[in-house]
């Protein structure tokens, strides 16, 4: 029976994605997008300098997210498995030796 | 055309695509609709469902590259800035961006018509990504369509939505249910292919923001989008699912599925939600409808948080 652990973690996952999206979306499209220095070239490149940035930054939380997740659930116990089949060779080699 | 539905163990033959029948019935509904009310917008929404649509049918016939089928995606967006452009009148979208805990839009007249260009090849494909296990895109769709629904509702409540958006959203949603639960369900009777897929994917963008629910309609296909994040972030290029070489899960003897313990292999949400222990089709189609039905709530909250919260303070 596989337990509900990755599960919850998605749940908590989806909470701080929905969390970045609508802070995201406030930062972006209320403070960096409608303010406006001057209206030349410049200010359009530092608008989307700025919400690059933003986006960069958001994406690593998620990204470090995903390999948190990853190196938990599956590479550890791929860890654990292969161990765990070690010493049962190892008690095998033992018992015939 | 057959497909082999390789989870199950009798490995039957399943027809595809579907898509010509479905994204007909949804285009046909639309024009229909577009004759009585006279709304540009549903016209809109009816050419970017068709071009949608027509996009995935080149790509079930001939596999386009991880590239071309979204760049042939952009074409999608294009009849609704043009629409707006060209028809004096025509409000198919309003350039007003509403956010949570503001009572004033934030007004983006350059941004928001590149933003819709994007939003089709991007909704589009994120729906497409989705289509992984029997009735997954069709169910996703059908549970993030009821936040959709009931923010529009809301708008209006509010003046700020004509009720034309909210009855164009009924094809849609007739054509969902009656895929879903007739053809689409554990046990797949027809998959949808790639046509279904993007034309149900284009429509949702396009009724996301005729409707002007941008933001809710984002949170409630979050799975979509982050199981699209996930895979393209671990295999860091635009590719095709049928071109990566390591599989993200494993098939076992009994047809349930595992996850890959090969570093290389892509992270998907059903590799994720397989990370403990093997888990039938039937298992993980569940977990990610509760993974929706976990995210629509958030996005009914998204919409409280836009509309109702700011008009109470």
């Amino acid at each position: 029976m596989p337990s509900n652990r990755p599960l919850f973690s998605l749940f908590a996952i989806f909470t701080v994605a929905w969390l970045l999206v609508l802070a995201g979306a406030v930062v972006i499209f209320k403070f960096i997008v409608p303010f406006t220095y001057c209206h030349c070239f410049y200010d359009g490149v530092a608008k989307g300098a700025f919400s690059t940035i933003l986006a960069v930054i958001w994406l690593g939380i998620l990204v470090a997210m995903r390999d948190q997740f990853v190196r938990k659930n599956i590479l550890s116990k791929a860890q654990k498995d292969s161990e765990s089949e070690r010493e049962i060779s190892q008690d095998a080699s033992n018992k015939l030796g | 055309m057959t497909v082999l539905d390789y989870h199950k163990p009798e490995r039957p033959q399943i027809p595809r695509p579907a898509g010509p029948a479905i994204f007909g019935g949804v285009v046909a509904g639309e024009i229909l609709l577009f004759f009585f009310s006279s709304s540009y917008a549903i016209l809109a929404l009816a050419l970017v469902t068709l071009i949608s649509g027509i996009v995935g049918i080149v790509d079930d016939l001939a596999t386009l590259g991880g590239l071309a089928k979204p760049l042939l995606l952009l074409i999608g967006g294009i009849p609704m800035v043009a629409i707006q452009y060209l028809a004096p009148g025509a409000s198919v979208y309003s350039s007003r961006l509403y956010l949570p805990l503001f009572s004033h839009p934030t007004y983006l007249p350059i941004l928001y018509p590149l933003l819709v260009i994007i939003a089709i090849p991007v909704t589009t494909n994120t729906i497409n990504t989705i289509d992984v296990l029997n009735g997954v895109m069709s169910g996703t769709l059908l549970i993030a369509f009821v936040p959709v629904t009931v923010a529009i509702i809301i708008r209006i409540y509010l003046g700020l939505s004509s009720i034309w958006i909210l009855l164009a959203t009924l094809p849609l949603i007739a054509s969902l249910l009656s895929f879903y639960f007739f053809f689409h369900r554990y046990p797949s009777k027809i998959f949808p292919g790639d046509s279904g897929a993007l034309a149900l994917g284009g429509a949702y963008g396009a009724i996301a923001i005729i409707g002007g629910v941008e933001i809710v309609a984002i949170i409630a296909i979050l799975p979509a989008i982050l199981n699209s994040f996930l895979f393209l972030s671990s295999v860091k290029k635009l590719v095709e699912h049928r071109q990566v070489s390591v599989q993200p899960t494993i098939l076992l003897q009994d047809s349930r599925m595992v996850a890959s313990t090969d570093r290389k292999a892509p992270v998907t949400l059903v590799r994720l939600l397989v990370s403990t222990g093997p888990q039938s089709e039937r298992e993980i189609t569940r977990n990610i409808f509760k993974l929706d039905a976990y995210c629509a709530g958030l996005a009914l909250t998204t919409a409280l948080l836009i509309w109702v919260i700011p008009l109470a303070k």
